[in-house]
């Protein structure tokens, strides 16, 4: 039985009629009512808005010339739009490029509600659908502009809110039209949105965590080293859940798409069905060996940087990462050639651990994933499914392994990029 | 659309004016859900009246306080107070060390009473086994399975209840739906 099964019997357990008693829902209303008249005491009311305005009205018609009182209304009205025309195309201007903490990105929000009710009420679900993506993809605009780790953070945690609101809309569409609108919608966009995010990590440098974008250079070099690195590595963790939360959310609208069509839909044929979850397989596995030769190019690099530990410890991949992973990094240079040696091992070791992980994941992804497509081809989407579903539970392993393992060796930047170590004491 | 706004009245009327009336018709927007709700945690007619008697007159009494003046939503703050008064009363039945189990075939009776709804499902067997495997999940994945699936509230409602993320409520619901599909499966 799959989820989708589940939640459709969990729906049809809501129509339960189990009901209260009725003699006992009057009963206790009177008791209620009995109870809450005897602490009731009387107290005299605050004035309102509106009868402060109609106050005003009155106050200008006694004080001002009749004809002007008369007008006083209409020239309000007048000069309140134009001041609201003119002020909103003013901040809409300053709003589009701002970013999370900006003065003007509460307006920038504002907007995109407006748009999202005006979307929902005229353009109907699939129009909703592709209103939140697209707030969802200016999201990631700003995580990949951000000057600070806390604004990416903030523009990521948003982005997960687009995301969410999009897979409350996809489980809540009206009808079996409206479903398959809404996940085609979901699935078309949620690959641009895979895709924009892992830009931000290649831009960064970062080949060990394709799969979750990491910190751009913008910010890799201004804040204090052993901070930098925590925020950072924390920032990639969310990436990562913002990450596997979109792919979620694509496998969903495949699933909305083959239970819809085997219940009969005519709004869909079997082919795009098909072809949609083969896609998904693909890129499923294709994420997960990617992550997989991304860990062993840093395992790589950080075998071959082990000669240069008689170097100066300022210019050495291996030294960054053992002045990242120590607290005190004023110690002399001696000392901290020797500490750093036994933390380049255990580095070492984490990375050949997370290797062998991603190196294993791989292999069973590539195996599922054939598995997946026999039945594709014999018409099981259902079982197929579960295939897809496995393999995002893989994805979501490895990358969580590999998160982990960063986290625990304090790096920053991608050990193929070194940022420069004066920057990061 | 209509509801939300005629809630949003009445509950204006009880915080700034102490409205009876519109408690009381507040209570008549409610009694079912909150009852249905408090029901599906206790499992027993009687434990479920006392309950939700309970709840609507805490909320009469915080909302007409200072505290009160700050709620946005009677649905949010009943189904919160709703929760803690059968947290309260599962202590209440650890004190006295009764063992209750989860009354499955009294809710079913209540489903197979009703012809009509009956008559929608699969099976009743499907049923059967849906309702046994939630009320075998732990407290936090029943809690959060029967506000999602059975008390429609939102993944934003949930989070705003329960104090926790959005992403949060949607991982542990969906780790809940893995678990019930497991017990449901019979393989845990």
């Amino acid at each position: 039985m799959t989820i989708i099964y589940f939640r459709k019997q969990l729906k049809k357990l809501a129509r339960a009629p189990i009901e209260p008693d009725p003699a006992w829902v009057a009963k206790t209303r009177a008791i209620i009512l009995e109870q809450t008249r005897n602490t009731v005491a009387t107290e005299p009311e605050p004035r309102s808005f509106t009868q402060l305005l109609r106050l005003l009205e009155r106050l200008g018609s006694l004080f001002l010339p009749r004809r002007l009182a008369a007008a006083g209304r209409t020239i309000g009205v007048f000069l309140l739009v134009g001041l609201a025309t003119v002020g909103g195309w003013i901040a809409n201007v300053s709003a589009a490029e701002s970013l999370p903490g900006d003065a003007m990105y509460k307006v920038k929000i504002v907007q995109e509600k407006t748009e999202l009710l005006v979307a929902s009420i005229i353009g109907g679900e699939a129009k909703k659908v592709t209103t939140l993506l697209k707030h969802a993809s200016r999201r990631v605009e700003e995580y990949q502009k951000s000057h600070t780790p806390t604004q990416a953070s903030q523009a990521i945690k948003s982005l997960k809110s687009s995301i969410a609101n999009a897979q409350e809309e996809l489980e809540s569409a009206s009808d079996n039209q409206a479903a398959v609108a809404v996940a085609r919608v979901v699935t078309e966009k949620t690959d641009e949105l895979l895709t924009s995010l892992r830009k931000g990590s290649v831009q960064s440098g970062d080949a060990a965590l394709s799969a979750s974008a990491s910190a751009t250079s913008s910010f890799s070099t201004s804040a204090a080293p052993v901070s930098a690195t925590a925020e950072q590595t924390l920032l990639q963790k969310e990436v990562g859940e913002a990450s596997h939360l979109i792919t979620v959310t694509a496998v969903n609208a495949v699933e909305v798409m083959v239970e819809k069509k085997l219940e009969g839909s005519t709004q869909i044929n079997i082919e795009e069905v098909k072809a949609n979850v083969e896609k998904k397989v693909d890129q499923l596995v294709a994420g997960v060996s990617s992550i997989s030769k991304d860990v062993a190019t840093a395992s790589a690099l950080v075998s071959s940087s082990t000669s240069a530990l008689s170097e100066p410890a300022t210019t050495t991949p291996v030294s960054i990462l053992t002045f990242s992973a120590s607290a005190q990094a004023t110690s002399p240079a001696g000392q901290a050639m020797a500490a750093g040696a036994a933390t380049t091992r255990v580095i070492k070791e984490q990375l050949k651990a997370t290797g062998e992980k991603a190196d294993a994941a791989a292999k069973a992804a590539e195996k599922t994933a054939a598995e997946a497509k026999t039945l594709i081809e014999n018409n099981d989407l259902l079982a197929a499914l579960k295939k897809v579903e496995t393999l995002v539970e893989v994805k979501k392993d490895i990358v969580s392994a590999v998160i982990d393992a960063r986290m625990a060796a304090g790096e920053t930047a991608a050990p193929a990029n070194p940022a420069e170590p004066s920057s990061r004491r | 659309m209509q509801q939300t706004i005629k809630e949003k009245l009445l509950l204006y009327k009880v915080q700034s004016k102490k409205d009876p009336e519109a408690f009381a018709q507040l209570y008549d927007i409610y009694v079912g859900p909150i009852y249905r709700f408090v029901f599906f945690k206790l499992s027993n007619a009687e434990d479920a009246e006392d309950v939700t008697s309970e709840v609507f007159l805490k909320m009469w009494q915080y909302l007409s306080g200072e505290a009160g003046k700050d709620i946005r939503s009677f649905r949010h703050l009943a189904y919160r107070v709703a929760r803690n008064c059968i947290i309260d009363r599962y202590r209440v039945r650890a004190a006295r060390r009764e063992c209750v189990l989860p009354d499955v075939s009294e809710a079913e009776e209540s489903f197979s009473d009703r012809g009509r709804w009956a008559a929608e499902l699969d099976a009743k067997e499907n049923v059967r086994r849906v309702l046994s495997a939630v009320d075998k999940l732990k407290e936090e994945y029943q809690e959060i399975i029967v506000l999602r699936y059975i008390e429609s509230f939102s993944i934003r409602e949930i989070a705003g209840m329960l104090g926790k993320s959005q992403t949060g409520v949607r991982v542990t619901l969906h780790r809940a739906i893995r678990k019930l599909r497991s017990l449901a499966e019979g393989t845990i």
